[in-house]
């Protein structure tokens, strides 16, 4: 029960990835507390990787919370719903958190009332699995581990790779963040039913994984399931707290031994990946007809009472560190997602979307780059092995199709590399540079 | 190389009104948005962005560019350090105007920096430290066994570096960082030094390690060769007289010394028993170079290093180790050769250098194997009497072609074609 014995030994064990300060204790026992309703929710219409949905909703139109105001873009898309009962005020054009990339952004005064769309409840053993994966489709489901990948694609896999694993993902490698530590408290019996719901659709055997440094989640899941009828399929595994532990690839290879090919995803070695919090919304799509319309967000960092919060999507991130009390002084960053892979925001102002687990409000303390000394602590620690120093060299010479020799596209991003780098140098920084610098010369 | 951003107060220091593109010639209006999706983006260049964004000008400048990461990249691309700040996904640059956020502000502007945002406690500084402290060991044996003359050798040459690196760095107009590298070069370069060596020529040796060796090259981290190394190189084909005088260990540091031979040396003549020799040999009382003749003390260094990870095992294991499996191979005095000159100095402080030897774990064990074999060749079949300077340099040369050859297998690589055309 002690997690601080786990980091010990932890620490010691070989293998790659890091170690940060976990500094979880800060928000791991608050439980979540419901955000209040905000005046206006911001919605921009792309909110999964994948295509942009398609806006469905005019300026002045009244809707409801749950009603769809933008369609599926497509196969690999989710439809965006409404999260507040209201009238949509506005629609503009905003800089997309995460791309940069302008997006439309549906604005909805909220009436106060959160009337919601007519939800049809269903048992799962009256659906079929068509049923059930266009209720997820409807439902507005990504991955909210922060990747926001369609949930529905990742459950239909295709007729030739059988799925023989199914691996929900509690692991919650990212300093700061307990979001899903606590919906694993609090939402255990809702997260066993996504289960059983996606094994009717994937029946494969189920791993639940979750780092040592959760023994109350990894007790109360074990419980949960154990009593469930999914029970003698599923398996809660306390993987070692180490970073990027929860990374889809990292996961596979620790739990399975697999690796995910290049380029490949892990259905490419018979498994699926799905948060528990993406699991807990299969189980309110599917069996309570509920659309994604909130999510938990843990507020951390530098506020004065940190916590756990429930928010609809389109609340300013402002509103929620207000409520924690405001950035403390000398604060300088709003950091969506953990301190390791998380996106900096460049207002106050942006909203919650299906992807961001984690507010984080810090004071920006990078050093200034210096030479590398080729100490070769990144290639040391890079969890997926690879050689990050040469992509700085590569990047700084302009020689992008070197990255690609040196499996650049095999990164992912986790930041190891520039957290163990005694120079400081922004090595992700550089690796996204080069990413997209290839992207260009290989599309030409 | 040049910090050219300090990212924290004055962090992204930049105007976000009119920032430059990745390479300094396009406002990033235009290179940003590459991809096409120009219109609002122009617009809200202009200035024109809604009231909902952030009340300091210079943030609303920033989010209507659509811009973001702040922090660092100094040569990513671009030539100024406002250029560069693009550096990271098609998103393009710019922070917030200023960015004056001070210890007692709250921040109204934001940074914008990319991830991760944390880092761990190691800094160059902190690990060249932890070498000089590594390196104390045997520094402290010098003066042990060779009186105060060794002390003064060492503080020349330390001095000498740290000048001539000062020196270098504002002829070649780069900013004078005070990281402990000098220091290191310094120390090793006093530490291979034949204990009387006038003071004159270990300046000469600490100027050309540091003048030719490092700065030449860019300074630290782009050197091919050990800078150490190179220094007692020059000393060694410049001075061969004074490089080859050895003197016996002192009875006290202020006593003369006598002239002796070290073990590897011509004439060496010992009595007693093996074992005494050996273990004179394990604590350093015999002739040779000021750091290198305690194995003892090498080790204690050395292994303080491997314990913290500063330097990785493998290398001295597999270098002393060729060298061990070699010599039993010639029949020759295993324990002897392990002992004897400047292999266990070499093993864990000159192979050890991070920025003369491979990157992988691969490429270091076969730098340290093929460093190994040339030691044994050289001590065996060479004109010099050892070799462990000159085989690490020989191998130095090679780093870059082992770089090359011993890129590691990544996660989830699959090997193209060939094999299933074979099976289909």
């Amino acid at each position: 029960m002690d997690g601080g014995n786990v980091n010990v030994i932890d620490h010691l064990l070989p293998g790659k990835g890091v170690h940060p300060e976990y500094r979880k204790e800060a928000t791991s026992g608050r439980s979540i507390e419901r955000f209040p309703l905000p005046g206006v929710v911001h919605l921009p219409v792309a909110q999964n990787l994948g295509a942009p949905s398609k806006l469905k909703v005019k300026r002045g139109e009244e809707v409801l919370t749950g009603q769809v105001i933008a369609e599926a873009g497509g196969y690999v898309s989710a439809p965006i719903h409404a999260t507040v009962s209201g009238k949509v005020s506005k629609i503009t054009q905003d800089v997309h958190f995460a791309s940069g990339k302008p997006v439309d952004v549906v604005l909805i005064d909220s009436d106060g009332r959160d009337q919601w769309v007519e939800l049809k409840k269903a048992s799962l053993k009256d659906l079929s699995t068509d049923d059930i994966l266009k209720r997820i489709w409807d439902g507005g489901l990504v991955g909210m581990g922060g990747a926001t990948f369609p949930t529905h694609v990742k459950l239909k896999p295709p007729a030739d790779k059988p799925i023989d694993t199914l691996i929900v993902n509690g692991a919650e490698c990212e300093p700061w963040i307990t979001s899903d530590h606590r919906m694993m408290l609090e939402y255990g019996r809702e997260i066993v039913s996504g289960i059983e719901v996606m094994r009717k659709l994937v029946p494969a055997t189920v791993i639940f994984a979750i780092e040592g440094n959760k023994p109350d989640a990894i007790e109360k899941m074990s419980e949960l399931a154990s009593s469930s009828r999914a029970g003698k399929h599923v398996e809660v595994v306390a993987v070692p707290t180490r970073y990027p532990m929860g990374g889809e690839k990292t996961l596979v290879q620790h739990l399975l031994d697999r690796e995910v090919p290049i380029g490949g995803l892990p259905l490419d070695v018979g498994v699926v990946v799905q948060n528990v919090s993406t699991v807990k919304a299969i189980h309110d799509a599917v069996i309570e007809g509920r659309p994604l319309v909130e999510r938990a967000v843990t507020v951390a960092g530098m506020v004065e009472r940190p916590g756990n919060f429930m928010v609809r999507f389109g609340t300013p991130a402002r509103a929620l560190i207000d409520h924690c009390g405001g950035p403390a002084i000398g604060a300088n960053e709003v950091i969506f997602g953990g301190p390791m892979m998380g996106i900096s925001q460049c207002s106050f102002d942006s909203p919650v979307i299906k992807g961001t687990n984690c507010i984080l409000v810090k004071r920006n303390t990078k050093r200034p780059e210096r030479g590398c000394i080729r100490c070769a602590r990144c290639i040391s620690h890079c969890p997926m092995d690879l050689m990050p120093t040469m992509y700085v060299q590569f990047a700084k010479a302009k020689r992008w199709e070197s990255c690609g020799e040196y499996f650049i596209d095999d990164c992912i991003e986790c930041g190891s590399c520039s957290y163990s780098c005694p120079a400081s140098i922004p090595i992700v920084q550089y690796i996204k540079l080069a990413k997209a610098e290839l992207r260009k010369v290989r599309s030409k | 190389m040049t910090p050219d951003r300090m990212p924290s107060t004055d962090g992204g220091g930049m105007t976000a009104a009119a920032p430059r593109g990745a390479r300094g010639e396009a406002p990033v209006s235009k290179t940003s948005h590459a991809e096409g999706e120009k219109g609002p983006a122009r617009r809200q260049a202009d200035g024109s962005m809604t009231a909902r964004d952030v009340a300091a000008p210079g943030a609303k400048g920033a989010r209507a560019a659509g811009v973001r990461i702040a922090d660092t990249p100094t040569k990513a691309g671009g030539q100024r350090p406002a250029a560069a700040a693009k550096a990271g996904t098609p998103e393009g640059a710019a922070g917030t105007d200023g960015n004056a956020t001070g210890e007692g502000q709250t921040a109204e502007t934001l940074i914008v920096s990319t991830s991760p945002h944390e880092k761990d406690r190691t800094s160059v500084e902190g690990m060249m430290y932890l070498v000089i402290l590594a390196l104390m060991f045997p520094t402290v044996g010098a003066i042990h066994y060779f009186g105060v003359y060794a002390g003064l050798m060492i503080v020349t040459s330390v001095l000498t570096c740290i000048l001539v690196e000062y020196v270098s760095k504002m002829l070649r107009k780069r900013p004078f960082v005070m990281d402990g590298s000098a220091v290191v070069t310094g120390l090793l370069l006093a530490l291979v030094l034949p204990p009387r060596l006038p003071l004159w020529a270990v300046a000469i040796g600490a100027a050309v390690a540091i003048a030719i060796a490092k700065e030449a090259f860019g300074g630290l981290g782009y050197n091919i060769f050990n800078p150490a190394l190179v220094g007692r190189a020059f000393l060694t084909v410049s001075f061969a007289g004074l490089m080859t005088e050895w003197v016996l260990p002192v009875d006290s540091p202020t006593s003369d010394a006598v002239a002796g031979a070290t073990p590897l040396g011509e004439g060496f003549v010992r009595e007693g028993s093996k074992g005494a020799l050996y273990w004179d040999m394990f604590v350093g009382n015999t002739g040779g170079s000021l750091g290198e003749t305690s194995a003892m003390l090498i080790l204690m260094g050395g292994l303080l290093l491997v314990a913290l990870r500063v330097i990785n095992w493998r290398i001295p294991l597999f270098f002393i180790g060729t060298v061990t499996a070699l010599m039993f191979a010639l029949g020759e005095d295993v324990v002897f050769h392990v002992l004897a000159g400047g292999l266990m100095l070499g093993a864990f402080f000159m192979a050890t250098d991070y920025v003369t030897t491979p990157l992988t774990d691969r490429g270091k064990v076969i730098f340290a194997t093929s460093a190994g074999a040339l030691v044994v060749a050289i001590r065996m079949w060479g004109s010099l009497p050892e070799g462990v300077a000159f085989s690490i340099l020989i191998m130095n040369g090679f780093t870059p072609l082992i770089d090359r050859y011993t890129v590691p297998r990544p996660y989830g690589y699959v090997r193209p074609k060939k094999k299933e055309e074979v099976k289909a």
